[in-house]
């Protein structure tokens, strides 16, 4: 009963980190019907940026700034660089260069620093908190994971739902014609979220890597499973998402914990098939029904 | 004040505008009239900077907007309602109002939503349902009423009796006459249906095939049975 | 090699014109031998004899870079048939290379079939489990399939450490590498064997692609990669036609898979990461999506720019890690310039320049 516990408790932990890539994935996807197959390589990146500025004994909270100050910068050029380019040619043209930034960011990081595993430190504690002897299964980098993320994710709903900047995103995202017909300055917009995105990524990659480690491909995984999280929540949802990597977080650590860790890989894949194959547009989105 | 002179695009190969010259006054509107496939649509995308023209200028209150992008065409008091209504389906009335002048820092949001209400009572029920909820007529008036929160002095309007019922389209119309006369509007109007068009308009414009064959008072196009025969089909 | 030359995207009418320019006054193979298949078989015959003399003038490391090609035009040309010919999108190659590997270790290792014999059933296993994972792929389109394709690459090496005394765990299976036969003497080196056979079952992957894309099911392919609407109202069952691509596409993934594990006489599941699917994919591009030619530049980039970036960090006395890193940003880079300014790929390149000479030639022929 108490692994259990833990283990939901771990999932619901996880699959705190993989909502914040898969909102990056649903942000990028809504604005330019793009998947983001580098989100978790850009993340990926910053947290390195992270690292080496702690290593120059910057303290934390500052380098966890201004690790999202670069992944913003990062994300705004290759959108308006290479993404925009691709933009013109056939959809599969976008999912290459994406794939080509994926493995660019990953070989780069490997020259600049190495290829091996390095530790990130959590600045919180990763040991369990207890109360008169007994394990409450939660440490408190569990707790700080929870607070940012809930942060992050109001900020997001607030710029979206109460700013005009969110809203012209929002319209840009779902009618970019007539957005620029409005005034609406589109390009910008979706630069915006591509940097929105990749901010956000920064810091699900911050907050992942005291548990998984830093190394170039440290959050292949995590790309797969937040791509699944974003499926189920049917890419255009945020709080879809956010449901579907609970969802992914929670199953993976039930199998890793019952069935073996080496079956969380493949039992991703098989719900992400089962999940195409019941609903391709997703379990939570109400929009792709109205669209033939 | 809207004025084009000899302006020409295309599509590839396919010229689509061929040296397209009209004016329109202030407080008045020209109908631009003609079969499908004429140009009707892509002129109005030319002018408002969705379609890249190849010749030709054109200038609103004497600024020059040719191949200006979207953006700054409308920040430069042009607004475009396109054809299908072009409303934010999964937007809520209200947000699609206040994206009208979502721009524009001078205007009181407020007031102006309160006004379009005004002038389309259907509307403030609904203000906080999505869009999509919305029949046709009611997203026409929806869409007129977002191009004009941003106070245009330009308005280009691509079909807006599409799909709707008589009595709607003759409203709408009217509202266009009233407007025009009290806003000062400049409006260019696109339509298939020629006779509601001609109903409210000053001057009239029939394209075939990219080309202008007939520029002239709305009044003699409407009388002139031979040439409405022949272009208008009716 | 003359089978390089058929351009998978060439349409009919092209294939006319130069018949026409190239036919009128030379004499040409094509004039000779009308028939296109007699046409490749003759000169794939022609190829292997070349390739099994030369390479007994080519040292044995030679021999052995020569047959890690193979593996990857095999791939390449599985993603080559399912992109380019299909319109379906895949980065998850390296996962259908595996099963093909570990079918052929398995086969080795628990029968006494002769190799030819279990590469064939390597092949047809992968093309059984490609049909299989076919039927979800054609329900799904671009970054659905896309997503897809990329988990089954992450999930396919971590069944190999699940099942370990199946498939080796970590370590993998160690297979035999193929003795060459007796009766081709004492001199012939087991690498020189393993380049022949490379060559030997490119020739014969070439022969069939080069004869399905010729084919009523090519066609039906490219259909539906321009328009699936107009496909099917062509009477093409849209379905069948991608299962059937990704199957066949899966199939030459599993033989390459099972070149690969006779070559690195090793099948482990490192060897398989996602960097293999999305790898592959670089060499597609960087080749020339579409064209037969692409997967062998393809191949000759995924073997050699690894082993240049290694030469190039011991000139520097870099770390060993980074010489796969500088090949895998080579890669990358290539990849995201390719697309964005030169979509035929290296193939695409080479043939422009080849219209920019010949057309050259052509304009002072006639001022003469």
């Amino acid at each position: 009963m108490t692994k259990l516990i833990t283990l939901l408790l771990i999932g619901a932990s996880n699959g705190l980190i993989y909502a914040v890539v898969a909102i990056g994935l649903v942000l990028i996807w809504r604005s330019t019907r793009v998947v983001n197959f580098a989100q978790a390589a850009m993340a990926m990146f910053s947290t390195y940026i992270a690292a080496s500025l702690i290593d120059r004994k910057v303290p934390y909270f500052l380098a966890f700034i201004l690790a999202i100050v670069f992944a913003f910068i990062m994300g705004s050029v290759i959108e308006r660089t290479l993404m925009r380019q691709a933009a013109k040619g056939t959809p599969i043209s976008s999912v290459i260069v994406a794939v080509g930034v994926l493995i660019t960011l990953e070989a780069l990081a490997g020259v600049i620093w190495g290829a091996n595993l390095r530790n990130f430190p959590s600045h919180f504690s990763l040991v369990e908190i207890k109360t008169g002897g007994v394990k409450l299964g939660i440490s408190p980098f569990d707790i700080y994971i929870f607070v940012a993320v809930l942060v992050l994710l109001l900020a997001l709903v607030y710029l979206f739902q109460y700013t005009k900047l969110g809203m012209m995103m929002r319209a840009s995202a779902f009618a970019p014609e007539v957005s620029r017909l409005l005034g609406i300055r589109v390009g910008r917009m979706l630069t915006l979220g591509w940097a929105l995105a990749s901010a956000a990524g920064a810091v699900a990659g911050m907050l992942a890597a005291p548990r998984v480690f830093l190394f170039p491909n440290n959050m292949d995984a995590v790309l797969v499973f937040a791509f699944t999280a974003a499926i189920i929540g049917g890419l255009d949802s945020p709080v879809g998402a956010l449901i579907g990597a609970l969802v992914m977080g929670i199953s993976l650590s039930l199998i890793g914990g019952y069935l073996g860790s080496d079956l969380e890989n493949p039992g991703a894949f098989v719900i992400l098939v089962v999940v195409l194959m019941a609903r391709p547009q997703g379990i939570f989105s109400s929009i792709a029904e109205r669209r033939v | 004040m809207l004025v084009i002179e000899k302006l020409s695009a295309s599509y590839g190969p396919v010229k689509a505008l061929k040296e397209v010259s009209l004016k329109v006054d202030r407080a008045k509107i020209t109908a631009v009239l003609g079969a499908n496939g004429a140009g009707k649509t892509t002129l109005l995308r030319t002018l408002s900077g969705l379609v890249k023209a190849t010749n030709g200028n054109v200038s609103v209150d004497g600024n020059e907007i040719v191949n200006k992008s979207p953006e700054d065409i409308a920040r430069c008091g042009v607004a475009h309602v396109p054809e299908g209504r072009g409303v934010v389906q999964e937007m809520t009335i209200e947000e699609n109002l206040r994206l009208g002048a979502v721009w524009k820092r001078d205007v009181d949001v407020k007031s102006k939503i309160k006004w379009v209400y005004e002038l389309f009572p259907p509307l403030e029920p609904r203000a906080q349902k999505a869009a999509f909820t919305l029949s046709g007529g009611e997203r026409q008036m929806l869409a007129i009423g977002r191009a004009l929160m941003a106070e245009p002095r330009t308005l280009l309007l691509d079909e807006p009796s599409l799909g709707l019922a008589p009595l709607v389209t003759s409203n709408i119309m009217a509202l266009l006459r009233r407007l025009c006369d009290e806003q000062g509007l400049s409006v260019l109007l696109v339509e298939q249906n020629a006779r509601s068009a001609l109903s409210v308009a000053d001057d009239a414009v029939v394209l075939s095939l990219g080309e202008v064959v007939v520029a002239d008072d709305a009044k003699k196009v409407m009388s002139d049975s031979n040439l409405r025969h022949h272009y208008l089909g009716f | 090699m003359g089978v390089e030359e058929i351009d998978l995207k060439a349409e009919e009418t092209k294939v006319k014109k130069e018949t026409l320019i190239e036919g009128g006054s030379k004499l040409s193979l094509k004039r000779l031998i009308p028939v296109p298949i007699l046409r490749n078989l003759l000169l794939a015959i022609v190829a292997v004899v070349i390739f099994f003399f030369l390479s007994g003038h080519l040292s044995a490391y030679r021999n052995y870079q020569l047959s890690q090609v193979g593996p990857y035009v095999l791939a390449i040309l599985g993603l080559s048939v399912l992109i380019g010919q299909n319109g379906q999108i895949s980065i998850g190659h390296g996962a259908l290379m595996a099963i093909g590997a570990w079918s052929l270790a398995l086969l080795q290792i628990h029968t006494k079939l002769p190799l030819g014999v279990i590469l064939l059933l390597a092949t047809l296993i992968t093309t059984a489990i490609g049909g299989v994972l076919g039927l979800v792929a054609a329900r799904l389109r671009g970054p659905y399939l896309a997503g897809a394709t990329l988990a089954l690459a992450l999930g396919v090496p971590d069944i190999a450490t699940r099942y370990r005394s199946l498939f080796g765990g970590y370590q993998g299976l160690q297979i035999n590498p193929p003795s060459p036969p007796a009766f081709l003497g004492a001199n012939f080196t087991p690498q020189q064997y393993l380049a022949v056979i490379d060559v030997i079952v490119i020739v014969i992957a070439f022969i069939f692609v080069a004869n399905l894309v010729n084919s009523r099911i090519g066609r039906d392919m490219r259909a539906v990669r321009d328009d699936e609407i107009a496909a099917r109202l062509a009477g093409i069952s849209v379905q069948r036609t991608q299962v059937f691509t990704f199957a066949i596409s899966s199939g030459l993934a599993g033989l390459g898979g099972g070149l690969l594990a006779l070559v690195a006489s090793n099948v482990s599941p490192g060897a398989f990461s996602v960097t293999l699917s999305i790898s592959l994919l670089s060499g597609l591009v960087i080749g020339g999506i579409g064209t037969m030619a692409g997967a062998l530049w393809g191949a000759a980039v995924m073997v050699y720019v690894p082993q240049w970036a290694t030469t190039l960090t011991e000139k520097f006395n870099m770390n060993q890690g980074i010489a796969a890193n500088i090949a895998l940003a080579i890669y990358g880079i290539l990849l995201i310039v390719i697309v964005l300014a030169a979509p035929g790929g290296i193939q695409g390149i080479l043939m422009r320049l080849k219209g920019l000479i010949s057309g050259r030639g052509r304009q002072r022929a006639t001022k003469g």
